[in-house]
């Protein structure tokens, strides 16, 4: 009896975030249908003519649609490999670290770049990787020209991953570091009276009981694969690099809001989350298989 | 206990945030409030059927505005002035007995554009805003959201207003005009005249470097600035010309564009020019391109046009100017506005404007621009459409040539000294020779002192500016910034593009058509980064007849056929 009253109380307690998914995220759903209308606001969605799939089939004759689509995916890719790997190795390191205060100083150093804007980093990472920035005065000393990092199709992507897992790194490797409190500490004296060293231990104890949680953050990582970061992208990109940082998200907020097609933005953005469904749905049967996990 | 404590929070919690909820829905609705008018009230007639009648009671109406700097007026007996509440509001509240509130405030440019696209798709558009061109204004008439000023235009515009307009022929109307109304009252781009070329003399003195006539004039200036750096930055600190990423060839006017160095090979890029045979013909695909770009290329290779220009702001590009980086921009006659805060900064800064590069004959090429870009709409249903066309009549003339209070007019001097606007619609309605119009009898006056030919408030307001400055000049005194960039604009500028031989091209087409609302986007993309990697080197010139190829199938050669049928069908 006690036990329903709980739980009453606990689902009034989601009403405000079901009032807010439903406003923010389920409402606007009916805007899709713009992306199978000419969109003239003033009319409205019920009073805009019928095109069909017009809006796609422009979207797939343009040379930008192939390009914005596999600059997604790759950068996006790219940052979940490479920021999965960094968080993993930094909680292993960070875990080896035997004084509480050095670590405690580590882990909150590390974390403070989550909590800036890109607003604010963008400026930061511009001004580093200028011209006249440290980084390139450093490269100066070695005989190195002077590389445009943020003006390099060659460059652009490396940086965006690199200042993109700087940022996250610190934060990803809490639930490692969690995940690392639940090891028997038996194993590990058991280990060490069979002589296994500090490297050993690591392999066949600690890596081994990490398992589970890597598997289950990188399978609930994927569905993120089309979400390679409009904050980031907008805050440093420029006209020269879009072949290679225009995304999905970046190129819809240009044509829809900027150039005012909004059918068109819509359509893209449409299929972006076609594509993101098919992701979730077998992001969920991976976890599943893997580690036993299901989120519906 | 503690579970029902809970309850109720939650309770209280979900309650706020409906109520907040239903709150944000309906504050929307209360938007204008404007009193019913009455026309059988003689006063009420004559107002909504002249120029410069007051309306009997307040006529409130919103209004989308730019931002101005207020903050610099503190100080000053206007420091608590603000968007609703200034020389301008006041004075349109006086004359007219009208008051504004704001519906969005934004910047200039870009930002301002987002705004105006933001309140069009939410259907929520102010009473009276200033749309930024006509792709906008054509939606909004599409979508029928905009009043018909035909009548309104007819009846309250002053007769100055109709000859200002008539001196463009019917180009600058007519382009405001769908299905033979008139649907906004149109800004006139006075000529914008030449390109400048805006350089540090007190370098070029340092350098012992002569006036530059020809391109390699230019180039060798340029170079020098960065080989011996008078400026003192420190070794190969110091920036070349700079060039606007987005821009690099502007549509009208040029700040930081490389217009006039395009045109000496004769390409006009972004232009849809004659091809000779009365056809039009887009510029940016047109081989005099090749040339200009292998050369624009080169002068990237050797430094001579910043390295960075591809990653720069707005902001980075006046700051390099005004902080002493960059010696050298293109720009129009108004670039000194462009550079005025580096006098504020370096006492030493002196920025001389020339008509240059030019061609072997000693002529500059320019092609003259769209006569009209912006444009002044009211909402429909808004009650007193002629409002919009009375403030543009007391803001354009009645102020600017018949207002004699001298109380009133020291107050918007003021408000000019401090570079300050203020009015609620900021358009621009002049002559279309507005730039040359009147400076001989402007410097003949600054000379004589006497300034009974000046005939516009403006014109005796600048003076005053003007005279400040030379004044100035001549007891040896730092000038004032905004001083100084007003004569060096209106008078050394002009004087000299009077005087310089300058050949005009006149593009045949401003409008858009049919295909461009969808294909435009990707072709001005396609564009851009042509431009970028050419200049940067990351592509050869060879590039570009790659560009013209895709250009042409990715919807070039219907977008040119339907501007030549547009043309054929005027």
């Amino acid at each position: 009896m006690r036990n329903k009253k709980d739980q009453a109380a606990f689902h009034f307690m989601m009403l405000p975030g079901m009032i807010f998914l439903i406003i923010f995220s389920f409402i606007p759903m009916f805007g899709i249908v713009m992306a199978f209308q000419n969109y003239i606001p003033a009319k409205g969605i019920s009073g805009s003519s019928w095109v069909g799939l017009d809006n796609f089939k422009f979207m797939l004759q343009i040379p930008d649609s192939k390009q914005i689509f596999a600059n997604t995916i790759i950068i996006a890719v790219w940052k979940i490999i490479v920021g999965t790997l960094v968080s993993i190795i930094f909680a292993l390191l960070l875990n080896e670290i035997r004084v509480r205060f050095a670590k405690r100083f580590m882990q909150t150093v590390v974390y403070l770049p989550n909590f800036l804007s890109w607003a604010i980093l963008a400026t930061v990472v511009m001004n580093i990787f200028s011209y006249e920035g440290p980084i390139n005065a450093f490269l100066g000393w070695f005989g190195i020209d002077p590389i445009l990092f943020m003006a390099s199709n060659d460059w652009f992507r490396p940086m965006l991953v690199l200042t993109d897992v700087w940022k996250g790194f610190g934060y990803g490797s809490i639930i490692y570091l969690a995940s690392l409190t639940s090891i028997d500490p038996g194993q590990y004296e058991a280990a060490s009276i069979d002589g296994a060293n500090r490297f050993k231990q690591l392999w066949y104890i600690t890596l081994p009981g990490l398992m589970p949680t890597i598997i289950l953050v990188t399978t609930l990582n994927l569905p993120n694969v089309l979400n390679a970061g409009f904050d980031q992208i907008f805050n440093l990109y420029n006209p020269l690099v879009y072949q290679s940082a225009d995304i999905i998200d970046t190129y819809v907020y240009r044509v829809g809001l900027v150039e005012r097609q909004y059918s068109l933005g819509t359509a893209v953005g449409l299929l972006r989350s076609v594509v993101g469904i098919i992701l979730i749905l077998s992001a969920n049967k991976l976890a599943q298989k893997f580690t036993d996990y299901r989120i519906f | 206990m503690l579970l029902k404590t809970k309850r109720t929070c939650s309770v209280v919690f979900a309650a706020l945030l409906a109520a907040s909820l239903v709150g944000c829905q309906n504050s929307d609705n209360a938007d204008s409030t404007s009193s019913k008018a009455n026309l059988d009230d003689p006063a009420w007639k004559e107002a909504v059927t002249t120029p410069f009648g007051k309306y009997p009671e307040t006529v409130t109406f919103s209004v989308g505005q730019m931002a101005t700097n207020y903050t610099s007026l503190a100080g000053t007996p206007y420091a608590k002035d603000n968007a609703t509440n200034n020389v301008w509001t006041r004075y349109f509240k006086d004359k007219l007995n009208v008051q504004n509130t704001t519906k969005f405030e934004a910047n200039d440019g870009a930002d301002y554009g987002q705004k105006v696209s933001m309140a069009i798709v939410s259907g929520e558009i102010p009473d009276v805003m200033v749309v930024p061109d006509y792709a906008t204004l054509q939606q909004l008439y599409e979508n029928d959201l905009i009043a018909d000023l035909t009548d309104a235009y007819d009846k309250t515009a002053s007769d100055r207003i109709k000859e200002i307009y008539d001196s463009y022929g019917g180009r600058v109307l007519d382009s405001a005009k769908f299905d033979g109304k008139l649907m906004a009252i149109p800004t006139t781009e006075i000529s914008h005249g030449p390109g400048i070329l805006w350089l540090r003399k007190d370098w070029m003195d340092q350098l012992g470097l002569k006036e530059p006539k020809t391109m390699e004039d230019v180039e060798n200036i340029v170079s020098q600035f960065i080989e011996k750096d008078p400026g003192k930055n420190g070794p190969g600190k110091t920036v070349g010309l700079v060039v606007d990423n987005e821009n690099v060839a502007d549509i009208s006017g040029g700040q930081y564009s490389l217009n006039n160095i395009f045109a000496l090979y004769g390409a006009f890029p972004k232009q849809w020019i004659d091809d000779g045979s009365g056809k039009a013909v887009y510029g940016s695909v047109q081989p005099e391109m090749k040339p200009a770009l292998a050369k624009l290329a080169d002068m990237y290779k050797k430094g001579l046009i910043d390295r960075q220009f591809a990653v720069r702001t707005g902001d980075d590009r006046k700051a390099l100017l005004t902080g002493g980086k960059s010696g050298s921009f293109l720009d129009n006659w108004w670039g000194s506005w462009t550079v005025a805060d580096s006098l504020k900064l370096n006492k030493d800064a002196q920025w001389v404007s020339y008509v240059a590069p030019k061609a072997e004959d000693g002529s500059l090429t320019m092609f003259t621009g769209n006569p009209t870009s912006s444009y002044l709409v009211v909402r429909k249903g808004f009650e007193h459409p002629e409002l919009a066309v009375k403030m543009i009549s007391l803001q354009y003339d009645y102020q600017r040539y018949q207002e004699k209070d001298e109380a009133t007019l020291k107050a918007f001097d003021d408000y000019s000294a401090h570079n300050v606007s203020g009015s609620p619609i900021i358009v621009n309605i002049d002559y279309y020779d507005a730039f040359y119009r009147n400076v001989d009898t402007m410097k003949q006056a600054l000379e004589t002192g006497d300034t009974s030919k000046l005939i516009s408030n403006m014109d005796i307001s600048n003076y005053n500016s003007y005279k400040k400055y030379v004044d100035s000049e001549k007891k040896g005194e730092a000038p004032d910034p905004n001083a100084w960039a007003g004569y060096t604009a209106s008078i050394t500028t002009a004087s000299m593009v009077k005087d310089a031989s300058i050949k005009e091209i006149n593009p045949l087409f401003f409008g858009t058509t049919p295909s461009m609302s969808l294909k435009w986007p990707t072709l001005t993309k396609m564009e851009l980064e042509m431009y970028l990697k050419i200049i940067t080197g990351e592509q050869t010139p060879d590039a570009f007849d790659k560009f013209v190829d895709s250009w042409k199938k990715t919807g070039g050669d219907i977008i040119t056929k339907e501007v030549n049928d547009a043309l054929a069908s005027k």
